[in-house]
């Protein structure tokens, strides 16, 4: 299992909640997750900027029995298949997520989809929650 | 009471999840389906719960609003199926909304009028001056015994209004509040996961019919109003043909009432009901309306508030009771099993 600690979940809480980023302040490129210093520029001066949450698939796959690392096994076993993707979010960055209230058949790449908030699993009896992503609705 | 202070309602913001189990799926299942005023009802997703759907609601209040989350000075959060019985559930909310640190955040919880209760509460934040706006949310996913009947009528959803003293588009009569002590109506002993009822039937309506009677007469001879003055009523904690029942007995046509019985089209869902209920009406009333609202809380007393609309409240496309209601994705009874995680405590 990938094993992510609790002090290590907590320190990404604000990104992995409520999508704050690092915008660089030589570059002004948007990091998420965050990083020591900018994936563009290399620089390591940043400052917070929340994001909109609103991107669009890069490319995504179906997860299946016995695909799911172990902390989402109960969720494929109990819930089924699910689906994730590699999400562009409009203001640059590229992040893993899964895409929650879909048919395969709505699922294209460059389709909107916009961040809800969710559980994303239970390790060492706390919920972790954080950020998923739905097809656009409005 | 009367409250001297301009405080209202600024805006609201809804959240249902798209499950949806038909009551066809229980008649297969079990050869019968308790609730009679019940179709189909809303059931949380594997991945939701009542803080999940609480920050979908809140955003979309937000969405509905000129406010943004950096103006809030509270956050209270009111359900009674939190996924935390201890570690303050609104504190997850407020980070998943952004809200400021010094935000006073709050639960509420322990019985199904404590949506309203926490809107009142809300309301005192605001007029004793303690802050400018405080966000309330309302979710709710109560969870019984798969093997009861009570089960059957468990919905969810969740609802989110702002309250302040800027911008407000729903102005604030007054309240009346009752409290009581009845036994066995509904309950969940600490340390267990499931609603439970000691079935009694007409003994518990009696008594909660004097309680939602006199909480709603107390409102209204506080106020020195008339059932006729007002264009909606919604009485939430009972059941749709019971709380027509009581409307009637109280003096305000079915027509007033019928709008706010969102029970009927998501089920029982809990602490969620009375502002889910008040959202829907917010949506669909128009200037100078008046909205009575009561909430009964089993075994607890109940809640109820006058308010006449001084603007609009309309959601922003999409986001509406109405637009949540019609999106949607049929399961069949195992799949509920599995997803309620009936099948596997964990």
């Amino acid at each position: 299992m990938a094993y992510v600690s609790i002090p290590t979940y907590s320190r990404s809480i604000p990104q992995r909640y409520a999508l704050i980023g690092a915008k660089c302040k030589s570059c002004h490129a948007v990091n998420l997750p965050r990083t020591l210093s900018c994936l563009t520029c290399g620089r390591a001066d940043f400052a917070p900027v929340k994001l909109s949450g609103r991107g669009k698939i890069y490319c995504y796959t179906m997860i299946s029995r016995g695909g799911s690392p172990p902390e989402f096994s109960l969720q494929q076993n109990l819930a089924g298949d699910y689906y994730v993707a590699v999400v562009e979010l409009e203001e640059g960055p590229k992040i893993v997520a899964q895409i929650v209230d879909c048919k395969p058949e709505e699922l294209k790449i460059g389709q909107s989809v916009e961040a809800t908030f969710r559980r994303i699993y239970e390790d060492e009896g706390v919920i972790r929650y954080g950020t998923k992503f739905r097809l656009t609705q409005t | 009471m009367t409250r001297e202070s301009p405080t209202g309602i600024v805006g609201c913001g809804v959240y249902i999840p798209r499950l949806r189990i038909k009551r066809e799926e229980y008649q297969k299942a079990w050869a019968y389906f308790a609730p009679r005023w019940l179709e189909e009802k809303s059931v949380v997703g594997f991945d939701e719960d009542a803080i999940t759907m609480g920050v979908e609601a809140a955003a979309n209040a937000f969405r509905n609003t000129k406010l943004d989350v950096s103006h809030v000075d509270a956050a209270y959060f009111a359900s009674t199926s939190p996924p935390y019985s201890e570690k303050q559930n609104a504190s997850t909310l407020a980070a998943a909304l952004g809200c400021r640190s010094d935000t006073a955040a709050l639960d509420m919880t322990s019985s199904a009028k404590c949506g309203l209760s926490a809107l009142l509460s809300g309301l005192d934040f605001v007029a004793s001056g303690r802050g400018r706006t405080c966000l309330i949310v309302a979710a709710d996913a109560p969870l019984a015994d798969p093997n009861e009947s009570l089960d059957h009528q468990l919905g969810a959803g969740a609802a989110a209004m702002i309250v302040g003293r800027d911008l407000i588009n729903g102005v604030i009569e007054g309240s009346f509040s009752v409290t009581s002590e009845s036994l066995g109506e509904r309950f969940r002993r600490n340390g267990h996961s499931f609603v439970a009822t000691v079935d009694l039937g007409r003994y518990h309506e009696a008594s909660s019919d004097d309680v939602i009677i006199s909480c709603v007469r107390g409102l209204m001879h506080s106020l020195g109003r008339l059932p006729k003055e007002y264009d909606f009523f919604a009485l939430l904690g009972v059941d749709p043909p019971r709380a027509l029942d009581l409307a009637k007995k109280l003096g305000f046509e079915d027509t007033k009432t019928v709008p706010s019985l969102v029970s009927g089209k998501v089920g029982d869902a809990g602490a969620a009901s009375p502002l889910l209920a008040l959202s829907k009406l917010l949506e669909l009333s128009s200037f100078k309306q008046r909205i009575l609202i009561c909430s009964y809380g089993p075994g607890a007393g109940a809640d109820s508030l006058s308010i006449v609309v001084d603007g609009e409240m309309k959601p922003n496309p999409g986001i509406g009771f109405d637009d949540y209601l019609a999106k949607k994705d049929y399961i069949d009874y195992p799949a509920y099993l599995k997803i309620r995680r009936f099948l596997r405590r964990t």
